[in-house]
This record gives structure tokens, sequence and C-alpha cells, in this order.
């Protein structure tokens, strides 16, 4: 049998960051310039890109077999990304205050991504030098996972308020409790696909397509939510929740597809096989 | 904010995810074994247990900070409120004059971490006894260090224990102490750094950027035990001075980034 | 929020414990529907120790972080409702638990349909007819668990003044319910329903690791007949822990605040602490005395 190529997980890294960020960019850029919010779904485009990145990083470091299980690396990454984000985006909206520009709000989500990436990197250090766990992908993987954290938060705050910037993720996503969902089912399509497909059969294919399955489902929800911050101009949540839907039927029978395409016996109901002796 | 206050702060947030860190410790965790039986503790995992417990922690320092803050033990601690609101609550002089309600509140997380601790094990246990019917040993020694009962005797064979006895329920006491008041600490140094005077949202972002720092050092204290705990009885216990080294390390490289937002200002333009 | 008076509070706690106990119960028996958790690591092994079976693994991530994410994000849709659409909080709350339990199904199909097709090379078949007949149960549930906590966090927010919004207590009080529902709920399924046919009395050797129950009382044995099972002790159980932790926590805070400048409410806590301790202590010399040594002294 052939053996499927993995994509590197560098070129992952490259689509999530490039990828997020452009995305959110653009989602900001399209909404200010043309005062309406239609494009906050652009920021769930960035998300789902990232977590493609952030679920390739988990299951490379949870191969090794960490011992406390797939959930805690997603709790992990994401309580590393919160603060270094929020402090990142401060620096965008003091840079804004400071110069006068407001193109100085686009440094906010750069400076939030090298934040998260320096914490993952002492966090890596920490978990391979001092707690000794000795996982070979443990350094290069705490690092991707802090990054793909930050431009998860990042991309699906802009999907609930419309922009990233500090105020309205303040006013908005604290101020409510949304924040609650947003690290919970953030994290969620980054840490399942892996703990889902765990098994020595797994194929990074089928997880990576089940990574986007569950970030449109996400994506689904922060729309709903999002009703709470657009409630003078509702279509725009609509758009992201109905765009969201179309994209979930396609992937979730894309995974189904793929289940299917790897010959594990599927049966309509029956008894259990016999084995041979 | 004065330099002074800024370091209290800092040192606050680092002492706090500390404490977390070594209360993860001293829970009683025995995974999924434990749900089978097979071995003693609660059948849950170190990081979520520890959080549970913290999490009820917080719940209550939440409310008491309230009652402080703006109802009914406003008249009894009146300096509390409007130093919380100018940001002057972690400096020397806010500490000095406002130290029975600072530690009225992590009384309150501890407090709240224990009774969500002990209700865990209680239970459990009650299902233990009845359901199962198995006495409740541990594997780990041969007397129970704090009521001296045989333990050895009452295992079943090819188990490593079953239950929650005595000691474990007295080590997951000291565990939710621990994790309680460093959850309290860390929400208090974040409603001191200027997140008091924000309102809902302030508390908001507080308590989340407390339960985001509580994550990282809960993991990494259940990275460290790798798997299993039965409480300070344990021979796993003594790897504690490296989960200290490590929260230590990761807590004030995040309270580095805490006062460094405190600096900026936390208000919203 | 209300200003809320004495009596007012008080039941309030009242209503806000029955609503715990219901969500802590329905957690629990969800959690059976879809074998997660700790009792579903023998679910994962039994394959490879040759031992096929028709249960539903559902690997969704551990009952704690499952059931934060189902609460909060049932709370947070409600909110959205509430405030968007002024929707009556009653069905805001309702709605709201549905989206999330219906988003909370998707993630068990994916997860039951991934963990058996990478278990492929020991020969265990996915089963379409447990999928339709158990997911279903499974979304129920779930419903009813995180319209009950999405209510009490509501509750303890609107009306006890606890000032975190609603999505973050209900996102709290999820981690509550699944290390409770873990912790209790899922050592009845575990320890008796999943090895029913060892003897009774004794805890799980690690050799017999695996091998659990394939056939039930008539037929082969589904994950909703560890439900039906389960529901005479480990639910209700799981339920009484989480609806002592509510009700304890906001009684003690209520009543005892006037006193001592606040310090009242740490000591009745503290006592509380106290009393479960001498308890479970009675309950332990109990089991050692009736129960008996599995062995005798050798000295």
């Amino acid at each position: 049998m052939t053996e499927v190529k993995e994509i590197d997980w560098y070129t992952l890294a490259a689509i999530g960051i490039v990828g997020g960020l452009v995305a959110i960019f653009l989602a900001y850029f399209l909404n200010t310039t043309l005062k309406v919010s239609y494009f906050a779904f652009l920021g769930a485009v960035g998300a789902i890109l990232a977590i493609l990145w952030g679920a390739d990083a988990v299951r490379r470091i949870c191969k090794y077999g960490i011992g406390t299980g797939v959930p805690s690396i997603g709790m992990l990454a994401f309580g590393m990304g919160l603060l270094a984000t929020l402090l990142g985006l401060k620096i965008g909206d003091y840079l804004v205050t400071q110069t006068g520009s407001s193109y100085a709000i686009y440094a906010g989500p750069i400076a939030a991504l090298i934040l998260s990436l320096i914490q993952g990197a002492i966090i890596g250090y920490i978990a391979n030098a001092v707690l000794k766990m000795k996982i070979p992908t443990m350094q290069i993987g705490m690092i991707f996972i802090a990054g793909a954290a930050s431009i998860i938060l990042m991309g699906f705050s802009t999907t609930i308020t419309g922009s990233f910037d500090y105020s309205s993720m303040i006013k908005y996503v604290f101020s409510t409790g949304f924040i609650a969902p947003l690290f919970m089912i953030g994290a969620l399509p980054m840490l399942h696909p892996f703990n889902a497909s765990l098994g020595p059969d797994e194929d990074q294919r089928r997880t990576l397509t089940l990574a986007v399955e569950a970030s449109l489902l996400s994506t689904m929800m922060f729309g709903l939510m999002s009703l709470a911050v657009f409630q003078t101009s509702m279509l725009s949540s609509a758009i992201t929740v109905v765009l969201g839907l179309i994209a979930w039927v396609y992937a979730y029978l894309a995974y189904f597809k793929k289940v299917k395409e790897c010959g594990v016996q599927i049966l309509a109901t029956g008894v259990l096989p016999k084995k041979e002796a | 904010m004065d330099p002074i206050t800024l370091i209290i702060i800092l040192l606050g947030i680092t002492i706090g995810g500390l404490l977390v860190g070594v209360g993860v410790h001293f829970v009683p965790v025995g995974g999924a074994p434990a749900a089978m039986a097979q071995a003693t503790g609660i059948g849950t995992g170190t990081t979520m247990l520890a959080f549970s417990s913290g999490a009820l922690g917080l719940i209550s320092a939440g409310f008491t900070m309230h009652d402080i803050m703006d109802g009914s033990l406003k008249s009894a601690y009146p300096t509390f409120g409007p130093a919380a609101l100018d940001g002057t609550l972690f400096s020397i002089s806010g500490i000095t004059s406002n130290i029975m309600p600072i530690l009225l509140v992590v009384v309150a997380g501890v407090v709240g971490a224990m009774i969500m601790m002990v209700i865990l094990a209680v239970v459990a246990n009650i299902l233990y006894a009845f359901a199962i019917a198995v006495p409740l040993v541990s594997a780990k020694v041969k007397f129970d260090p704090i009521t001296g009962d045989r333990q050895d005797l009452y295992v079943t064979r090819g188990t490593e224990g079953h239950g929650t006895p005595t000691v474990a329920v007295i080590s997951s006491l000291l565990g939710g102490l621990f994790g309680g008041a460093g959850g309290a600490l860390l929400y208090l140094a974040f409603v001191a750094g200027g997140f008091g005077a924000l309102g809902v949202a302030g508390i908001a972002t507080a308590a989340f950027l407390t339960i985001g720092i509580f994550f990282v050092n809960s993991v990494l204290a259940s990275y460290n035990i790798t798997g299993t705990i039965e409480g300070f009885h344990d021979p796993k216990f003594k790897r504690v001075p490296r989960a200290i080294i490590a929260c230590t390390i990761a807590s004030f490289v995040m309270g580095v980034w805490a006062i460094a937002l405190i600096y900026l200002g936390v208000g919203v333009v | 929020m209300v200003e809320a008076t004495l009596v007012l509070s008080l039941g309030t706690a009242a209503l806000m414990g029955a609503c715990a106990t219901i969500a802590g119960a329905a957690e629990d028996l969800e959690s059976d529907f879809g074998s997660q958790s700790n009792a579903n690591s023998q679910v994962q092994l039994a394959p490879q120790v040759g031992y096929l079976h028709r249960y539903y693994n559902k690997a969704v991530s551990g009952e704690p972080v499952a059931y934060a994410f189902l609460c909060c994000t049932g709370a947070a849709i409600a909110l959205a409702l509430m405030a968007a659409l002024k929707v009556n909080p009653v069905i805001a709350l309702a709605l709201g638990a549905l989206i999330a339990s219906l988003m909370y199904g998707v993630y068990a199909t994916t997860a039951y349909m991934g963990r058996l097709t990478s278990q492929k090379r020991f020969g265990q078949p996915i089963y379409l007819d447990i999928l339709y007949t158990t997911t279903p149960s499974i979304i129920a549930h779930a419903f009813i668990a995180a319209m009950a906590i999405g209510t009490f966090s509501y509750l303890m927010n609107w009306v006890l003044g606890q000032p975190f919004p609603f999505p973050i207590l209900a996102m709290l009080w999820g981690v509550i319910v699944g290390g409770m529902g873990s912790a209790v709920g899922d050592v009845h399924y575990g320890a008796e329903r999943e090895y029913q046919n060892k003897p009774f009395g004794m805890g799980l050797p690690a050799a017999q690791s695996g091998k659990i129950v394939q056939k039930g009382e008539a037929g082969l044995r589904n994950s909703i007949d560890v439900a039906g099972y389960c529901v005479k002790h480990g639910a209700p159980l799981t339920g009484f822990g989480l609806g002592m932790t509510v009700f304890s926590d906001s009684w003690r805070e209520i009543l005892f605040t006037q006193y001592w400048n606040g310090w009242g409410a740490m000591v009745a806590g503290l006592l509380l602490v106290l009393i479960w301790v001498i308890a479970n202590r009675i309950l332990e010399m109990w089991t050692r005395k009736t129960y008996g040594p599995y062995k005798t002294a050798e000295d």
C-alpha cells in the first residue's frame, strides 16, 4: 500500500499565520471602509486556517503519548494565548492613540501573534527541560499551538464583533461573557480531531477534514452569538450562519466519505463479527 | 500606577499561579482506573479535577468580593471599593488598610474549593461503599498515616486500591486550600490592576484571565504528575520541586504580560 | 439584577439546587449513553484484546470539558437571543440549550466514527443502527443538562447577585458537573455495568482490563441498556452531589454573610467541610467492619 505523504507542519504554519492574518485584516478593512459589518465571516475563515495549523501541531505532540490526554493541551494553548493576545491587541490600540494613525491598529494582531509565540516557546522549554517530558516535537509544537490559539481567538472574536481591536473585545466579548464559548468552542476544533481519531490507524487528511467540520460548527454558533452585537444589522449574523451551515454540510459529508474510504467495516446492524480463533 | 504597585501585582500573580500548581499535587487523582475501582482516588483527570475545585473557589470569591464592593458588606469594609476603583488596592498603603477584606476574599476562595473537593470525594465514596461494595483503601501505604488503619488486607488483589481513604480526603482538602487561595489571589491581583474600575466587563475579564492562568498552571502540574497521584503520601509527591520551578517561571512570564497590559491602561477608549 | 430579600434568595437557592440535581442526573445518564470519559478507556481497549462490542465509543474530550462547552454555548446563545430579539428568558434558555445540544450530538457522531475507523485493524465495525438510535438519546439528555445548568447560572447571576456574566458561570458549573459525573456516576458504569459478569464486592484486577461484557440481558449489550441500569443508582447520586454543592455554597453565602462582617459565611463553610469529613470517616469504618478484609493478616 502506498504511503500518503503527510502535509509538512511548517507548510500548515505558513498557511495558518499568513492566511489567518490576511483574512482577519481583510474583514476589518472591508468592514471599516465600507462602514458595514457583513464581512465578519472572513474572521471565521482566518480562524479555520489557524485551526488546521493547530490541530496538526496537537497531532504531532500527542502522538508520543503525553500521559494526560489530549484536551489538556487545548486548554493550555488557549490559557497561554489569551493573556498574550489581549496584550498584543492593547498595544495596537495604544499605538493608534500615540501615533494618531488609524493604520497602527493592524500592528495589534501581529504583536499578539509574536507574544503568543514567545509564550509558547517558554512553556515548551519548561515542559521539556524542567518537567523532563523529553518529547521531541514538544518545543516547536508548543510554539505552534500558542500561535494558533492567538489567531483563533482573534478570528472568532472578529466573527462576533466585526473588528479585532481591544475595545470591541472588552465591550462585546468579555462583558457579555462570550469569552467563555470563544475559549471552549475555539479550543474544541483544535483538540477534538486528534482525540476523536486516536488509534493506530489515524490518518492526517481525515483528522484535518474533521478539524474543518468542527470549526464550521463553531462558526455557526459564533454567528448566532453575534446577534447580540449586530442588533441593528442582523443580516451580518445571518450571512455568517448561512454560509457556515452550507459549508458544514459539505464538510461533514466529506468526513463521512473519508471514513468510508479508510476501509473500516460499516454495517447497518448485526451481531458481532466472528473472530478467527 | 506606581512601580511598587505593579511589582506587588506581579508578585501576586506569580504566587497565585504557584499555589495553584502546588495544590494540584495534593489532590487524589485516580484517573480512568479509579472509575473501574482499580486505583485509589477520585475518578477524573488531574487537570480538570483541580479546575473543578478552583472553579467553585472562584465563584465563591467573586460572590464575596461583590458583597464587599457593592453589597451587604459595603459598610463593613468601606475602603476596599474605592481602592479597587482607583487602582491603589495593591499599593503598600492599600494592602495595609484593606488587609481584612483581602483575607476574606482569599478565605472565600479556599472555602469554596474545599467544599467542592470534599463533596466530590465523599459522594464518590458513598457510591464505592454501596454500589461497588468495596472498602476505601490505598495500596501505596501499609498503614494510613492519619488514622493508622491497616490498608493492604482490604485491597482487592490485582488492583491499586479503591475509593478515597481518610488520608486522601485530608490531602484533597489541602489541595483545595492551595488551589482556592491561588485562584482568589489571581482574581484579586487582576481586579486591583484596574479591571475593578470597568464594571461588569472588568470583572468578567479579571475572572477569565484568572481561569486562563489557572489552566496553564494546572496543566503544567499534571504534566509533572504524568497520570495519577494519591496525595501527599504518594511517592510521586517528591516531584513537587520541579513543579514549583515550572509554575513559578510560567506564572512570572504571564504576570509580566499582565503588568504590561495594566501599565498601558486597561480602560477602553 | 434584582434586589433580593432573604426569602427570595433562599427560595432561589432551593430552586437552583433542584435544577442542579436534575442536571447532574441527566449529565451522568448522557455520559453513560455515550460511554464517555473514564469508563470509555475500557471500551477503547476492548477490541485490542479481542472483545468486539456494540457500545457507543464517544470520545469527546472528557466530561468536564465537554459539559463546559455545552453549557456555555447554550447560555451564550440564550443571552444573544434575549439581547437581540428580546425573547423571553425561559424560551431563550430552551432554544440556546437546544442548539448547543444539537452541536454536541454532531461532535458525538464524529467521535464514534473517528475512533472506530482508527481501530479498523482490530476488526471492530461501525454499526449505523447504534449511531441512529443512541445519538438522539444523547442529544436529549444533553439538552436537559444544558437547560438546567443555564437556568441556575442565570438565576445565580440575576437574583443572588454573583457578578460574573452567566455564560462564564455556565462554563464553570459545566466543568463542575462534568467532574461530579466523572467522579461519581462513571464509577457505577465502569466498575459495575461494564463488568457485570465479575463477582460483586471487589475492584477490577488489572488483568481483566478490556474484557467487557458483550452480551446483554437479551441479545447483545448496547449503550442504551447501560443507562437503564445506571439511572437506578449512579445518576441520582451524581445529581445529589451537584445539588448539595450548589445549595450549600449558595445557602451559606445568603444566610451567614451578615454575621461577623462576612466571616460567618466562612466559618459556616468550614463547619460544613468538617461534617462531611467526619461522615466520611464513619462510612470508612462501616465498610471495613461490614465487608471485612480480603485476606487475613500473616502475622
